[in-house]
């Protein structure tokens, strides 16, 4: 063997010693699951099974979005279950984009998750509800396909865009027409300045200047004081009146909403009837009892033989019935005022001799009260001191009026008097509040004829010796005579 | 203390040096010298022919000698004829351009040709540069390498400590990082300590070289190196002794590397001068594959989806948003290699100028260098400069004066490596998202000059770090000494060497607020931070000594050597740290907010004096016979040290040595084996200390404690008086042969270090207000062996191969340690120090790969336990964890060891050919059998956060069925995934082609010039390895419990370089 065969040798050594020696990594960062390298599209177009589904998705262009780099969850309905889906809804591009878009989720869900249910938002903000072996009412054939950037579910049966309950009542024709007309009269706008586009600064106000039509927020009054029959994420039971029936209930409590005009009347008169036919959460028609509690906590009686239509919607259930029984005593409900709670007093000096209190009764209750005392370190109070209280929201009619005013402290009787309207009205007259007594007093009998607002006072003995002009109130029950 | 030992150090070395040069004089007489004449004139005579071992050509003009007896020069045929005492007589061989040789008869009347080899042949008459005189390696007991850096002018951007790596059987030298200047962690023969230093003890020009880090650096994961001080191309030679027992007293427990400076060996005027360029690169083949935009947003919806945020929030979160009239649309919508924004090639370039000269009574070597190296971190570099005078004197026959002095100054430019997730460059890279980008856009997607702030995951912006940090190390150190020897007759001499340390670190820091994650301080939150620091060290050192050397009746051959060694060190630390300065245009302490400034700083002083004995003993240049004793005493040591002699109230380490060789192949029986040049066996045995055992750790001291806004002082630790150096008893047996005329040489050792008395950090009960009590209540040792073999593979006078080759092995193990066992931690690691085991095992958890399904986890019925206590089951993708205690809970009980750091073997392969005027050699370094724990791959694939990960991660179980070894991603990791365990644990071995260069020596035909010399040199060019980070060499710190710890330093750089040197 010469040199240079040495040498050749030795290189052809050292070439395989190079070539034996591979970076760790290619083998590492390979990825090793074939499933792991297609997109939700690829693997839905591979399975002949969903080629109707995968045809729709290519025509609506959610073909790119399952392929793109954000996580789906699809349940995919098969051709069977396709070939069933009404033609209306794949002719229409608008609809078929909501009927697809009702299949798929951000984000991967796989069934091990729901433990037994989980509801899950689709692209729509809809709510689907998955458990470990269906998604809404569809039996899941195939479940947990993952790949790279998701997950596919194959469904026997497609899933129908269901509306949410603010949805179908817009949608309602030919029957609670006039339910359906107040509840969307209640829509009104607002200009949310944070989510508006400011264009600048005027220069004299300081204030931004908004572009026009923009940070307009949608808002509906009874959204916001009953329940937000279109958030998709609440469940509610949501009863539509026919129209003779909202008459009815509405006529029931008409008299007590008499104000200067109709439609005020009207308007109030249909809240009060509307607000208690909200109920929280989901009650079937089998699962209906004969009442149910409104979300403002007041009976509602149900007569399962006045359902007239029940409509599943995507965020609850929604009954049109054509009677709705409500108990009028549950609608026009004693008014109470806390004495704790004055609007202001006759003078504005004397905050060092009414005290707001919280004491236990003879029951051991505890009860929230003012009460008003010239101790004499402090001057005496003036001759017929008295708090004033702004009622609001009273309806029209006549009251029997009581108080519940309680005189632990001093042990001579206080004298004092409630009037309405005025502090010389003298409404009712001077009444003595003995020591320890905790019981109501029936004052006597005061009418509203307008329904809305009014004053009243508690007024103080016409005397200035310490003790003697003391006040007391736990608070005032005003029991609407009802006929 | 002080005062003593300085009476003591007087009168010992003048007590000596009279009562020596007494005893010599009346040794030495005039008529064994008309004897010797006489013996001579009637001796038998020898003759032999000298050649060129390469060439086979006769050589004339070389010295033939016998020591004290004949001298003889070959003639134009190489032939000579020489008188000899006796047929056992040692001739003694040296000319120029020639190794040194020696050729003992044996008895023998007729020599065969002698063989000599150029002077740069590595061979076993090498000298050793050795505390007290030169030796050549064939005479030496000890277990020593010699290296000889021939001015080492093709080298690139090396420091001293770089250089060894590889060359030296037993010395692992690890480099830190890749950053310039950095240097290695030395460990010689393994380890000896756990908390005192593990570096052997550097020696330049006889003085103790102190390259100690002190404090610590502001800029994260830095240490200043002080060898990187030593210009490599003004070392003429490094010495290393492993078995440096006694030598150096209570310094020398881990090894001593004695490096000696260019001095002029002849008085023409010499020029040379060297020019390099080079070129740093790091190949983006060698980045991590991290996940690019479009797998790293599937990732972190995956991986969001776990953290609590419902659908619709992680869908509107604004890189969810792929609406280009999203304002932020543009920000979050990219494709960013953020490795390539951090790494950046670099040059750097090398100007040497060295002359020296002389005439016979002054001779000197000056030279100067300029350096810079811009690494490959972006906006990083390095300036050095450095200037050396060696001067030796003759101011009389017998007075002499060699002085060496050495400044130089080093000005870098760096960056926070390691554990500083906000802030170092490499590691926010590797994490932050790449669907963000370095710059500002605004809404149509127009990029601005600005760099965008940190972003919506907390992640700072390692562009912002690259280009605005600043990070500025600016040392410098003056290190020189005057040697002044007196040849008192023949046999005696004396000298005293006196020199002085001055070193000054100075940092400057400042991380602006734009662009990095703010800081969380004690009472505030820091946004752009200010730090300065100054360290100074000042040493003074005094090794004084007698010596004599003589031979009696030609066989007896005896050295001694008394003395004594002082070394006092003054070391302080100040910095200054600042906060929230109004602007990121004010960048010095003084501008931050004045309730957030502070300071702090720590002194360290110490004195030592090493008396030491030296004494050597040759019988007929066959038998050897060395002695040596340290006698310590130092300001660190306790006052009450137990069985230990005290002198004036200071305790003293009595620390003896013998080491003895037999050269075998001087025998007469072996007179006839003609393939054995040399074989000689050689043993040593003794004791060695540490003296880093702190420098007040015996003593009580008092620190400064603020209370409520009043200052005081409170007891700062237990001081324990009974406080010692660290004992390291040494067996070294070893074997040195040379065979096949020269042409193969062999070194093997075996050795034993074992440390007593070490030092060790007990705890102590907690009403004593302290966490530990420093005692020496551990040891340990190490057993290990090297082989060293070189060999000329073929030597014809245009064609030379070399071919060297060394290995090492060492197996540590704790043999004693209070508690049996410790755990600590760094980078998330367990570090175990048991006994019975190596110091620093990783201590974690086994996994057996990936639970495939819900099924399969509950089958298993494992859980885990929460910080609360709470059990969580795991589920189809969590990891399956080995559970050793079988209770069903994955807990703490579970650990255990899964990785040792030690390397089984390490070592280098060197080559060298050298064809006509071309010459091309290769270092080859190997580690082979160490774990490490890739604390940054680890972070890359958790899984639990919005980092960014691997590509591996592409791999991570999705559903039920999947098989695969990479776990599920959940958010914060409640099952613990991502737990120290075997999965982060790596092989270590590496095998790396850590130089080559190729040197053409140009035909000068010119006056002007000498010689004209060009090299190409590769750095580094070639790594095969398992391991998947950047590289497998690094080292976080000196500590043994940091090895094998990647916590994200800057990678090895490879590097081409060209230079040229001229010879004026």
């Amino acid at each position: 063997m010469n040199n240079t065969s040495k040498y050749i040798s030795l290189l052809a050594l050292l070439a395989v010693i190079f070539s034996a020696c591979k970076k760790q990594w290619d083998q590492r960062d390979k990825v090793t699951d074939q499933q792991l390298n297609v997109t939700v599209m690829q693997q839905i177009n591979a399975n002949a099974d969903l080629s109707i589904f995968a045809s729709y998705l290519i025509k609506t262009g959610y073909d790119k979005m399952l392929n793109s780099t954000k996580t789906y969850t699809v349940w995919a309905p098969n051709n069977t279950a396709m070939q069933a889906v009404d033609q209306s809804v794949l002719t229409d591009t608008a609809k078929l984009r909501v009927f697809i878009a009702n299949h798929i989720a951000n984000q991967v869900y796989l069934t091990n998750e729901p433990q037994p249910s989980m509801r899950i938002h689709n692209l729509l903000g809809k709510n689907v509800t998955f458990t470990p072996t269906k998604v809404e009412d569809a039996n899941i054939i195939k479940a947990n396909q993952y790949v790279k950037n998701g997950v596919v579910h194959t469904i026997d049966k497609a899933l129908t865009v269901k509306q949410s309950i603010w949805q179908y009542i817009n949608s309602l024709i030919g029957v609670g027409q006039e339910d359906k007309t107040y509840l969307i009269n209640q829509n009104y706008i607002v200009i949310d300045t944070s989510a508006a586009t400011v264009t600048g600064v005027d220069p004299t106000t300081g204030k931004p200047i908004l572009k026009p039509g923009t940070g307009v927020v949608n808002k509906n009054y009874y959204f916001d004081n009953v329940a937000d029959l279109s958030n998709e994420d609440k469940l509610y039971t949501h009863i539509i009146l026919t129209d003779a029936a909202f008459d009815a209930e509405r006529n029931m409590v008409s008299k007590y909403f008499v104000t200067s005009t109709p439609d005020s009347t009207y308007n109030l008169s249909a809240f009060n009837i509307v607000k208690d036919l909200t109920i929280n959460g989901v009650v079937t028609p089998d699962q209906l009892p004969d009442h149910l509690v409104s979300v403002n906590n007041v009976n509602v009686p149900i007569n399962k033989a006045a359902i007239v239509q029940t409509y599943n919607a995507s965020n609850g259930i929604v009954y049109v019935m054509s009677s709705v029984n409500f108990n009028l005593a549950d609608k026009i409900t004693p008014i109470y005022i806390q004495g704790e709670n004055p609007s202001y007093f006759s003078r504005t000096d004397k905050g060092g001799d009414i005290f707001f209190r919280v004491k236990k009764d003879n029951q051991g209750q505890i009860f929230n009260d003012i009460f008003i005392s010239g101790t004499g370190s402090n001057g005496a109070l003036p001759a017929k001191f008295f708090a004033a209280y702004n009622l609001n929201k009273l309806y029209s009619c006549q009251y029997t009026v009581s108080w519940r005013a309680v005189n632990d402290i001093q042990t001579t009787a206080i004298s004092q008097q409630l009037s309405f309207g005025s502090p010389t009205n003298a409404t009712f007259p001077y009444t003595s509040v003995p020591p320890n007594v905790y019981t109501e007093t029936q004052l006597g009998n005061y009418t509203m004829t307008r329904y809305g607002y009014m004053s009243m006072f508690l007024i103080g003995a016409n005397s200035t010796t310490a003790g003697t002009n003391s006040l007391t109130l736990d608070y005032v029950k005003l029991v609407p005579v009802l006929q | 203390m002080q005062l003593f030992t300085k009476k003591l150090y007087i009168l010992l070395v003048f007590g000596l040096l009279w009562g020596f040069k007494a005893a010599a004089q009346q040794a030495d007489s005039l008529s064994r010298y008309r004897a010797d004449s006489i013996a001579r004139a009637k001796a038998p005579k020898i003759s032999g022919v000298v050649k060129d071992a390469a060439t086979g050509k006769p050589v004339a003009g070389i010295n033939i000698g016998v020591f004290e007896f004949s001298a003889a020069i070959s003639d134009d045929r190489g032939r000579f004829t020489i008188n000899v005492p006796n047929y056992n007589a040692v001739l003694t061989l040296s000319g120029q351009g020639y190794q040194l040789k020696e050729v003992p008869l044996k008895g023998r009347h007729k020599l065969a040709d002698i063989l000599i080899f150029e002077d740069s042949y590595n061979s076993v008459y090498d000298v050793a540069q050795m505390p007290v005189k030169n030796t050549p390696i064939n005479q030496l007991v000890n277990s020593v390498t010699a290296i000889s850096t021939s001015g080492s002018w093709e080298t690139a951007s090396e420091t001293p400590d770089t250089y060894l790596q590889g060359k030296v059987a037993g010395l692992n030298a690890i480099r830190r990082s890749g950053t310039p200047n950095i240097g290695a962690n030395l460990f010689l023969r393994g380890y000896n300590s756990l908390y005192g230093t593990n570096a052997p003890l550097v020696v330049v020009d006889g003085m103790i070289y102190d390259n100690n880090h002190y404090g610590s650096s502001l800029i994260g994961g830095h240490i200043t190196n002080a060898l990187a001080d030593i210009d490599l191309k003004d070392i003429s030679n490094i010495t290393v002794i492993k078995d440096a027992a006694s030598m150096y007293g209570t310094k020398g427990a881990n090894g001593v590397i004695l490096i000696t400076t260019n001095h002029p060996s002849d008085l023409a005027t010499k020029i040379d001068f060297g020019v390099y360029s080079g070129y740093n690169y790091m190949p983006s083949s060698m980045y991590y594959p991290v996940m690019s935009a479009s797998d790293y947003r599937i990732y972190l919806s995956d991986v969001l989806k776990t953290s609590g945020m419902t659908a619709d929030q992680i869908a509107a979160q604004p890189y969810m948003i792929d609406n280009t009239s999203n304002a932020d649309y543009y920000n979050y919508h990219n494709n960013t290699n953020w490795q390539k924004q951090v790494f950046k090639n670099g040059f750097s370039q090398n100007y040497n100028l060295k002359v020296t000269g002389g005439d016979n009574i002054a001779k000197y070597a000056l030279s100067m260098g300029y350096g810079g190296n811009n690494g490959i971190s972006t906006n990083t570099d390095l300036k050095k400069y450095n200037t050396r005078f060696n001067a030796d004197l003759n101011l009389s026959k017998h007075f002499t004066i060699s002085a060496n002095f050495a400044f130089t100054y080093n000005q870098q430019d760096l960056r926070d490596q390691g554990v500083y997730p906000k802030t170092n460059p490499i590691y926010t890279a590797l994490i932050k998202a790449p669907i963000l980008q370095p710059h500002a856009v605004n809404s149509q997607g127009i990029e601005s000059p600005n760099l965008s702030d940190s972003d919506i995951f907390g992640v700072s912006n390692p562009t912002a770090i690259a280009d605005n940090v600043q990070a500025v190390n600016k040392n410098y150190r003056f290190f020189g000494g005057i040697t002044f020897r007196y040849q008192i007759n023949k046999s005696l001499t004396a000298q005293t060497l006196i020199g002085v340390t001055s070193d000054k670190v100075r940092e400057n820091t400042f991380i602006p607020r734009a662009g990095i994650v703010n800081d969380t301080l004690n009472n505030a939150i820091g946004d752009s931070r200010m730090g300065s620091r100054v360290q100074r060290l000042y040493t003074l050192y005094n090794d004084t000594r007698v010596t004599y050397d003589r031979v009696f009746s030609r066989i007896h051959h005896f050295t001694a050597s008394i003395g004594a060694r002082y070394d006092q060190t003054q070391v302080n630390d100040n910095y200054a740290l600042g906060y929230n300065s109004a602007f990121d245009q004010l960048v010095t302490v003084g501008t931050g907010v004045s309730t957030l400034r502070a300071a702090g700083g720590n002194i360290g002083e110490y004195h030592w004096l090493n008396n030491y004995l030296t004494a050597d003993y040759q019988l007929m240049h066959k038998y050897l016979l060395s002695y040596n004793m340290a006698v310590d005493a130092s300001s660190r040591f306790g006052t009450t040290v137990p069985n230990a002699p005290t002198v004036g109230g200071n305790k003293l380490a009595v620390l003896p040595s013998v080491a003895a060789g037999w050269v075998i192949s001087s025998e007469k029986f072996m007179s006839n084996v003609n393939f054995i040049e040399l074989l000689k066996l050689r043993a040593s045995y003794g004791l060695t200390g540490n003296d880093d055992i702190g420098n007040y750790a015996a003593r009580q001291y008092y620190v400064s404690q603020n209370l409520l806004g009043m200052e005081g002082l409170v007891r700062g630790n237990i001081g324990n008086s009974s406080l010692q150096w660290e004992v390291n008893k040494k067996l070294d047996i070893g074997l040195d042969a040379s065979l096949l005329k020269e042409r193969l040489t062999i070194t093997a050792d075996v050795f034993k270090n074992t440390t007593s008395k070490m030092i060790t950090y007990d705890p102590t009960p907690a009403i004593s207000g302290f966490q530990y009590a420093v005692y020496n209540d551990g040891a340990m040792q190490n057993i290990g062996a090297e082989l060293g073999v070189n060999g000329r593979i073929i030597n014809k006078s245009n064609l030379k191969w070399d071919l060297g080759f060394n290995i090492s092995s060492y197996r540590n193990k704790v043999t004693k340690f209070p508690g049996n066992s410790m755990l600590s931690s760094y980078a998330g690691a367990t570090i175990l120090t048991q006994v019975g085991l190596p110091a620093n095992m990783f201590y974690g958890y086994k996994t057996n790969g990936v639970y495939r399904s819900d099924a399969e986890a509950a089958s298993a019925g494992l859980s885990v336990r929460t910080s609360s206590g709470s059990l969580i089951p795991l589920k189809g993708g969590d990891m399956r964890f080995v559970d050793v205690n079988g209770d069903k809970v994955i807990d703490s009980q579970d650990m255990q060891v899964i990785g040792n750091p030690n390397p089984k073997f390490t070592g280098g392969i060197t080559t060298s050919v050298t064809y006509k005027r071309f010459t091309a050699s290769a270092l080859i370094t190997f580690v082979y059998g160490n774990q490490l724990y890739n604390y940054t791959r680890r972070i890359l694939e958790s899984e639990n956060s919005p980092y960014n990960q691997t590509d591996a991660v592409l791999n991570r179980w999705r559903a039920d069925g999947q098989v695969t070894n990479i776990p599920r991603a959940v958010y914060g990791d409640p099952t613990g995934n991502s737990r120290f365990s075997d999965r982060w644990i790596e092989d270590g071995s590496y095998l790396r082609l850590r130089t080559i260069t190729v040197s053409y020596d140009f035909p000068v035909k010119n006056k002007f010039f000498k010689y004209i010399k060009a090299y190409a040199t590769g750095n580094n060019l070639l790594t095969f390895t398992k391991y998947m980070g950047y590289d497998p060499e690094f080292s976080a710190g000196d500590n043994i419990l940091y090895q094998g710890i990647d916590a994200g330093l800057e990678p090895q750089i490879k590097t081409v370089q060209l230079g040229v040197r001229l010879g004026i």
